[in-house]
């Protein structure tokens, strides 16, 4: 949730481009991806700017995946200088077992959130690329140094029941 | 079935294929920054279109990384220019719309956002006049900087084109910026400096993966690249044909065996005696001039002797100036398109666009709706 009485700094061509966003989201059906205040926060004409400042995604696991039948939540949060900045992407602490997320802090490490992003990607595109990296975990560049390590060693057997384990943990 | 007929074509058909072909157009002339309709479109050597005011603020975001396109992330070596084609496009669609305004918006908020997006796109134009007329596009970025150069004389190695200072790939990846200038450098050193590509400023040009090429086919090529001699081709043909595809290496192999021997003690930042002697007044006038020169000073000199760089490059200089010319343009002479309303028929509204001249005038007309 956002704090209320937090001074909104977008600027009007941020907000616009937002704006546009929501509209666009709103209208798909594939992703579910929604301002974290809820549908009733972000009004429609657009004047609680503070409303899409943070957004929640929910992510299925991928069913050919050791995350299916799982889901998770992925929070974006929205800077002032978005989009020639990156949304913020992390998943909940302690909740996402995976590659290249930190399992204590649920921080992300995907090129296009840092140095790859380019203003031309939107809420959704990031929402995407995450969902992909649920498939396609990256063991060169691991957050979660145990996972990675077995991933190394090929031991998919191993992989998949920790993975299986902390989720079960919840 | 030329332009003619093929726009009469489109005239005449059902509605639904010309809100298709509208609706792509359109959608054509979105900014994929702010998706507004381009403000001061400016297009990079890609293709790719921006508004200035977007662009701009890309560029000085991340003020340590090398510049590219949001879209296709090519290296942005050279100054975007001015698409005056989609500009005025959208004048004239802009043009068309205050004109129709009172029909076409029948709420007083709806007619408030066209006057606000109006007065937007007015500032924009003016900023960017403002920043043109002050020699500032883009914060001046493109007089500031400097680009990686590899020069196969130069064993390919990535040098600085404002001071020829050594790029390591080690050095530059934190931050995209000369370690001796500290000028912020435009395009990627480290793919430069990437053994399996080779990329020379006005020389055939190849960046590729080594796997793209089928055993001994990659190294032939390379060999044909470093072997190929600028002035063995005419000097005066600037055809790119001519220097992409007409050079065999096979005939000249002494020749150039020769060549690289005396290359190779040659460093770009030192003078050799012998090579003083043998050379012209011109080539002397040359290597004084690219010795004298300052650390941060491209803009002044480069326009006279880039040419000269470029035809006299077999000595195994690095001549990166020639990448960096920005400041030849010729002004570019903008009408923007006058629309002249015809009095209030309420059947057709008769519009004349005067796209460049008054020779091109052409009545377009617009049928209601109703």
């Amino acid at each position: 949730m956002v704090m209320s009485g937090v001074e909104c700094n977008f600027t009007w061509a941020t907000m616009s481009r937002l704006m546009k966003e929501y509209r666009a989201i709103r209208a798909q059906k594939e992703v579910a991806l929604r301002p974290s205040g809820g549908e009733s926060g972000a009004g429609a004409d657009g004047d609680g700017e503070d409303s899409l400042r943070a957004w929640t995604a929910t992510l299925e696991g991928p069913a050919d995946s050791p995350y299916a039948g799982a889901s998770f939540a992925l929070d974006l949060e929205v800077p002032a200088t978005y989009p020639l900045a990156p949304p913020v992407a992390r998943f909940r602490p302690r909740a996402m077992p995976h590659v290249n997320v930190n399992y204590e802090t649920g921080e992300i490490c995907l090129d296009i959130l840092k140095g790859e992003w380019s203003p031309v990607y939107n809420l959704l595109y990031v929402v995407q690329a995450v969902q992909r990296l649920l498939r396609e975990p990256n063991p060169d560049s691991p957050l979660n140094l145990e996972l990675g390590v077995i991933m190394r060693e090929g031991d998919l057997a191993a992989y998949r029941g920790l993975i299986r384990y902390y989720i079960q943990q919840q | 079935m030329g332009y003619t007929g093929i726009t009469s074509k489109i005239l005449t058909q059902k509605k639904k294929f010309q809100k298709l072909i509208v609706f792509n157009l359109l959608e054509a002339c979105q900014c994929g920054i702010c998706h507004e309709f381009l403000s001061v479109p400016m297009m990079i050597s890609c293709g790719h279109n921006y508004c200035y005011r977007c662009l701009k603020n890309w560029f000085m975001t991340n003020v340590n990384k090398e510049l590219n396109c949001p879209n296709c992330r090519e290296s942005v070596v050279n100054e975007p220019c001015l698409n005056l084609m989609i500009e005025q496009t959208l004048a004239s669609l802009f043009e068309v719309l205050k004109a129709r305004k009172k029909k076409m918006f029948k709420e007083e908020k709806e007619r408030a956002d066209l006057d606000e997006l109006l007065r937007e796109r007015f500032d924009d134009s003016f900023y960017h006049k403002n920043d043109k007329n002050q020699g500032t596009l883009f914060d001046g970025i493109f007089k500031n900087s400097a680009v990686a150069i590899a020069d196969a004389d130069d064993d390919g190695i990535p040098r600085c084109s404002n001071c020829h200072w050594e790029l390591e790939p080690e050095d530059m990846e934190d931050e995209n910026i000369c370690p001796h200038c500290h000028a912020r450098i435009r395009n990627n050193a480290s793919s430069l400096g990437n053994p399996n590509s080779i990329n020379l400023n006005g020389r055939p040009t190849m960046m590729g993966n080594r796997d793209d090429y089928s055993d001994g086919e990659y190294d032939q090529i390379v060999d044909e690249i470093r072997n190929y001699n600028p002035s063995d081709v005419d000097s005066s043909g600037e055809s790119d044909s001519s220097e992409s595809v007409g050079y065999g290496h096979e005939d000249r192999e002494e020749e150039d065996e020769n060549k690289e021997e005396h290359d190779s003690d040659l460093d770009s930042f030192v003078v050799d005696d012998d090579e003083e002697e043998g050379a012209g007044d011109s080539v002397n006038g040359a290597i004084h001039l690219a010795a004298n020169q300052g650390p941060v000073n491209l803009s002044s000199e480069e326009d006279k002797d880039s040419d000269f760089y470029e035809h006299h490059d077999s000595d195994g200089f690095v001549s990166g100036d020639s990448l960096g010319e920005s400041d030849n343009e010729a002004p570019v002479i903008q009408k923007r398109p006058v629309i002249l309303d015809d009095e209030d028929d309420d059947d057709e509204d008769v519009v004349s666009v005067n796209q460049r001249s008054k020779r091109q005038r052409r009545q377009l007309v617009l049928s209601d709706d109703e």
